[in-house]
């Protein structure tokens, strides 16, 4: 099972590649849209890429409430625990 | 001597005076010209579009109608702008913008004349409009029988739109830069064309747009006027060729790459 060391770990290699978001730049607080500068269509492609990593199904309805990178590894962290 | 002096002095006090009604000549016109555009867009709503309506049944035709409608009024109404000389035209490269199939038609945005005057250059344009103009009591109507796409769906869904008229071969036109912009200003794209042209496999054309002096830029109200006629200068760029982009295979890391270029295109960043 991941840890949420585990998630934040797999979250920033993410983030870095998909977005070219700066690893300096990502810790809990960092705010998705402001300071990673991702957008809306960003966050579809980010939640299928969390479904591939933790082989759960995200709700869009619960993902769309996320501001902060502390937000997505506390719902991956939930969606894990959820299953487990 | 002292007489010249005089005469001189006076004949300054002419030009000063000249250039006094000259100035107020040009904010009647602009005041004239706003109340034709919006008297305009209520007859549109009210009478036009009703009849339009009536007579054709079919929403698809019916769209492509008045599409052409705003085409023909809009040039019309360039052409009245021409006339009070507000405005001179120039147009460079007009062919290409008119051999344009199924193009994402990208421009800067210095002015609310922009939009007018690249619409009266292309008939059955589509564009994505601001969704707040649905509410506007003058041409409010207009927008919603062209069948325009609203700016405030959810992004997919617009890409989805978008790509359904690109790929039947009609151009969209956009504004990157999401809002009028003061020229020179240091102005962030939002990836929204690119999300686009990657998601319908549409070529860009690029075109540029220049305004002097400026005039009806954000934020200035409508009877600052320009002091002399605003020069408008639609310079018809190259077709930008998204194929590069669509062998990327991470959609956002092409989204990013092709911002840059269309920024680098119009910002020089």
């Amino acid at each position: 099972m991941l840890t949420r060391d585990e998630v934040l770990v797999n979250l920033t290699n993410l983030l870095e590649t998909l977005f070219e978001a700066s690893r300096e730049d990502i810790h809990l607080e960092a705010k998705l849209y402001e300071d990673l500068d991702l957008d809306s269509i960003d966050a579809v492609d980010l939640a299928i890429k969390l479904q591939e990593m933790t082989g759960r199904k995200i709700p869009p309805e619960k993902f769309k409430e996320v501001r902060t990178v502390g937000d997505i590894v506390d719902q991956v962290c939930d969606l894990v625990t959820e299953g487990a | 001597m002292r007489g010249i002096g005089r005469w001189v002095g006076s004949f300054g006090n002419a030009r000063n005076m000249l250039h006094r009604i000259y100035y107020l000549w040009r904010v009647f016109a602009t005041g004239l010209a706003f109340l034709i555009f919006g008297l305009g867009g209520l007859t549109l709503t009210f009478i036009a579009f009703p009849i339009l309506v009536l007579i054709t049944r079919d929403i698809e035709v019916r769209q492509f109608r008045v599409q052409g409608l705003v085409y023909y009024l809009f040039k019309f109404f360039i052409g009245f702008l021409t006339f009070l000389r507000l405005i001179k035209v120039t147009v460079i490269g007009h062919e290409r913008l008119l051999s344009c199939r199924g193009n994402l038609i990208i421009a800067n945005h210095p002015s609310l004349l922009d939009v007018v005057v690249l619409m009266s250059l292309m008939p059955k344009l589509q564009c994505i409009v601001k969704s707040a103009l649905w509410n506007n009591r003058f041409i409010g109507g207009v927008v919603h029988a062209a069948n325009y796409i609203r700016n405030d769906g959810e992004p997919e869904e617009i890409i989805n739109q978008c790509t359904q008229i690109l790929q039947a071969g009609q151009n969209v036109m956009l504004f990157p830069e999401g809002t009028r912009t003061e020229p020179g200003s240091d102005v962030k794209f939002k990836r929204g064309a690119a999300n686009i042209a990657l998601g319908a496999g549409a070529n860009i054309q690029l075109v540029k747009i220049s305004l002097t002096p400026t005039t009806l830029t954000k934020g200035t109200p409508w009877y600052r006027v320009a002091p002399t006629c605003v020069k408008i200068i639609i310079t018809v760029g190259d077709c930008l060729d998204i194929s590069q982009y669509l062998l990327q295979e991470t959609r956002s890391i092409a989204a990013r790459e092709l911002t840059r270029e269309l920024e680098k295109y119009f910002i020089g960043k």
